[in-house]
């Protein structure tokens, strides 16, 4: 990649708050947050089920607007983000257009974004996600995981410097998933785009991030903050170590100890 | 969350405000029209209608209970059909394609003609009526039902397959409740569409009830009865689709999505042996027509003058000395037809979708509007074709525009849910270029209602058969339908028999090449439906 490439954006979120519904049905999915995502880092939400995590991630996608509070992308909003196509999200699904081949779902991305057709360029992003001479497929001829892939290639093509992954291996087996934890983020680790992941397993958020933030059950808060500090690239190996797998125990502690972590949190 | 289309109409003002509104705004629209060409002739507004219903209300509420209570022994007979066809389809799949072709074939029977067949072979009464109302509602019964019946969790017949039961447990304790909601649906469309077979059965030459009413208001120009039929005729089909649809939303909440699903094809052989299954599957399609033809009239060995048998047909249009003659006519009349059915069955499709398509960049105007389409949706047009010939004339504007009438609406709402099947993440995917509606609507909004799209093209091809026939029937002078309705009158039942045919196996061809076309476009845009 270009070194002459803009610097990967920080993401600041002030008093950032999510309320849905309205009158009695109101739910209150995220507290009011401060936190800074700062330039070039890989950031895991991990948190239980529901809590909103992924509230959080779609207000920085300007795909929610915030009940109060604001985010700031390099100084702007996310919708002025979205227009300039630098900013690119991933799903649990894949939610590729089951119209259109691989390719297509990959250059639509480019075109969304206003950016002109490279076709040498997709083609090659298509063969580093692995799916060399699926080019011409359709999704209903792929594996869940070769979907996922063709999903994040969709997500890397317009070459963005904000990376929003909503539990992108989700949907995926364990196996799978494993193996495209350890391929894919070589894609986009190297340009260093400014990443937010959220995710339910807190291996994967050990194996891809930089800081783990941990949110506790619905309103979310951020009840712990956690650097990760193991060297990059990441490797099959490094799972086994004692440093990846003590923090992995310090997350799963607070995690799966959540009320205890809320009750400290609130005293603190 | 996904962004429906109801969401931001919620927001605006709550549903039964806007239908209210809506309902004043045609009301006071309708009046007024009425006003303006007040010294045309053409248009009696709601004031003039009210009146003319309080001055008749004996004869009218006289023709409306005979004709409900066909239209409701139509439903009964009908809908119990559709449901037995469909057990049959689950309990005998190896019956499976014949019965669906032959319950389609019997489907795009034209039922101006056999309504005065069965005048003849009933006599008197309301049987004909009956059987037409219950001909009209049986395929739309048939189709969701087996839908519903092999939608079944998979989960589902392994345990009771597992408890060691066989395939009749299977469909009576299983299927039968995975059905219900699907059934519900067929029930709602056949609300009206009973209430249609029998107007439609009434027209043909019957007694009494709003059809017969109906055409004498039609032939005397009498404005303000022609009018006052139509409006009660709309009135109650929308009350019976709201009703029956009333009843199946508050014991089955959820609709399924995929309804009028196509005929399957379950098998993975290669293209090569697929199309030579689809024509010895078209073969034995028509022997069975034939045999069937053949065998009820000898069974209940009616008289052979007016109830012509297939060699009849074959000797009148093949082998006898004037063949050709007559299949001149016949194909004259056809060509006639064609004319008026393709140009409003195209116009209808093509409105019905670039409204929809409106609808979702507009959803405030869709709110105002959503609500009469839904009720117009339900009125089986044919059941106003007089007023619409009284208004547009005898040529082809007035058969036209039914027939495009009569397939808009069905299309419109059927494009509208499918514009809603975009999954919401797909459309996030969009949100998060801060792409324009527009450049949504087509690149992802549009492909993904496709599906639904040539549903409703392959439901709308018997219904505009039936339309242009009726419309024929009714006033035009020209086409297949009049050539019925002619040989009807001068008991030229050979040729009556030939048109019957030809409309038939044009209607159901026609049928199946939209229902091929739909499986192209299926395995492209909704794989997941294709099996």
């Amino acid at each position: 990649m270009p070194s002459d490439l803009p610097k990967p954006p920080d993401v600041v979120c002030n008093g950032l708050r999510k309320v849905f519904g309205h009158g009695a049905q109101q739910v209150e999915a995220l507290a009011s947050t401060d936190v800074t995502f700062a330039s070039g880092t890989t950031t895991a939400l991990v948190g239980p089920s529901g809590c909103g995590k992924s509230t959080l991630l779609r207000m920085v996608a300007g795909l929610e607007t915030p009940t109060e509070g604001s985010v700031l992308i390099a100084g702007e909003s996310p919708r002025m983000t979205s227009k300039k196509g630098t900013l690119s999200v991933a799903f649990q699904d894949p939610s590729l257009l089951p119209w259109r081949t691989v390719r297509s779902n990959v250059a639509l991305a480019r075109k969304l974004a206003g950016q002109p057709a490279d076709k040498t360029a997709v083609d090659d992003l298509i063969a580093r996600v692995g799916l060399a001479g699926f080019e011409d497929k359709r999704p209903a001829a792929l594996s869940g995981g070769m979907r996922q892939r063709a999903a994040i290639a969709r997500c890397l093509a317009t070459r963005p410097n904000l990376l929003l992954l909503d539990e992108p291996f989700g949907a995926v087996d364990e196996l799978t998933r494993r193996r495209l934890n350890l391929e894919l983020p070589r894609l986009w680790e190297k340009p260093g785009a400014t990443t937010l992941l959220v995710t339910h397993s807190v291996s994967e958020a050990v194996l891809l991030s930089d800081r783990i933030l941990v949110l506790s059950a619905r309103p979310a808060t951020i009840v712990a903050d956690i650097d990760v500090a193991l060297e990059r690239p990441r490797t099959a190996r490094m799972i086994d170590s004692a440093a990846f797998r003590q923090v992995e125990h310090e997350v799963s502690e607070i995690l799966f100890d959540n009320k205890g972590a809320g009750r400290r949190f609130a005293a603190e | 969350m996904t962004l429906s289309l109801r969401a931001p109409l919620m927001t605006v003002a709550p549903r039964a405000t806007m239908a209210v509104l809506s309902l004043i705004g045609v009301l006071v629209g309708w009046e007024i029209l009425a006003r303006a060409l007040a010294s045309t002739y053409l248009l009696a507004g709601p004031v003039d209608v009210t009146r003319y219903l309080i001055d008749n209300s004996g004869l009218m509420l006289r023709a409306l209970s005979v004709t409900l209570y066909e239209a409701m022994w139509g439903f009964v007979w009908g809908n119990l059909a559709g449901i037995a066809l469909a057990a049959v389809v689950v309990l005998v799949p190896r019956f499976e394609n014949l019965v669906q072709s032959l319950a389609l074939v019997v489907f795009c029977l034209p039922l101006v003609a056999t309504g005065p067949i069965l005048r003849v072979l009933y006599g008197p009464g309301l049987g004909p009526q009956v059987t037409l109302a219950a001909l009209a509602v049986y395929y739309t019964t048939f189709v969701p039902t087996v839908v519903g019946l092999r939608a079944t969790p998979s989960t589902w017949l392994d345990l009771v397959a597992s408890f060691g039961h066989g395939r009749w447990k299977e469909l009576t304790v299983v299927r039968a409740t995975a059905a219900l909601p699907y059934l519900v649906v067929g029930l709602q469309i056949a609300a009206p569409a009973a209430f249609l077979g029998a107007m439609v059965g009434e027209f043909t030459g019957a007694e009494r009830g709003m059809g017969v009413l109906a055409i004498q208001a039609m032939r005397s120009l009498d404005v303000q009865a022609t009018w006052a039929l139509a409006t009660v005729a709309s009135l109650v089909s929308i009350l019976a689709y709201l009703v029956v649809g009333g009843i199946g939303k508050y014991l089955w909440p959820d609709r399924p999505s995929i309804i009028m699903a196509s005929p399957a094809q379950n098998d993975g052989a290669g293209r090569g042996a697929k199309w030579l299954k689809t024509c010895g599957l078209g073969f034995m399609t028509l022997g069975a027509v034939l045999v069937l033809w053949w065998g009820l009239f000898e069974l209940f060995d009616v008289n052979s003058f007016f109830a012509k048998r297939p060699m009849d047909v074959w000797s009148y249009l093949v082998t006898s000395p004037k063949a050709l003659e007559h299949r001149l006519v016949l194909w004259e009349a056809m060509g006639e037809t064609m004319a008026f059915a393709v140009p409003g069955y195209l116009a209808g499709l093509l409105l019905g979708a670039v409204l929809a398509g409106v609808f979702v960049l507009m959803p405030n105007l869709a709110g105002l509007v959503l609500p009469v389409s839904i009720a117009l949706r339900s009125i089986p047009i044919v059941t106003t074709a007089p007023l619409i010939v009284l208004c547009l004339g005898r040529g082809a504007a007035g058969t036209i525009t039914i027939v495009a009438v009569m397939i808009f609406f069905p299309t419109l709402i059927a494009c509208l849910q499918g514009l809603r099947q975009a999954p919401g993440q797909i459309l996030d995917v969009f949100n998060s270029f801060a792409t324009s509606p527009l450049r949504t609507l087509f690149l992802a909004r549009m492909p993904a209602m496709l599906p639904a799209f040539f549903a409703s093209a392959r439901m709308a091809v018997p219904a505009a058969i039936l339309a242009v026939t009726v419309a024929e029937w009714l006033s035009t002078g020209t086409g297949i339908g009049n050539l019925m309705a002619l040989t009807t009158s001068t008991s030229d039942y050979n040729m009556l028999y030939s048109s019957i045919a030809a409309v038939t196996g044009l209607s159901a061809l026609a049928y199946a090449a939209v229902g091929a076309l739909e499986r192209v476009v299926l395995t492209i845009y909704a794989p997941e439906q294709v099996r």
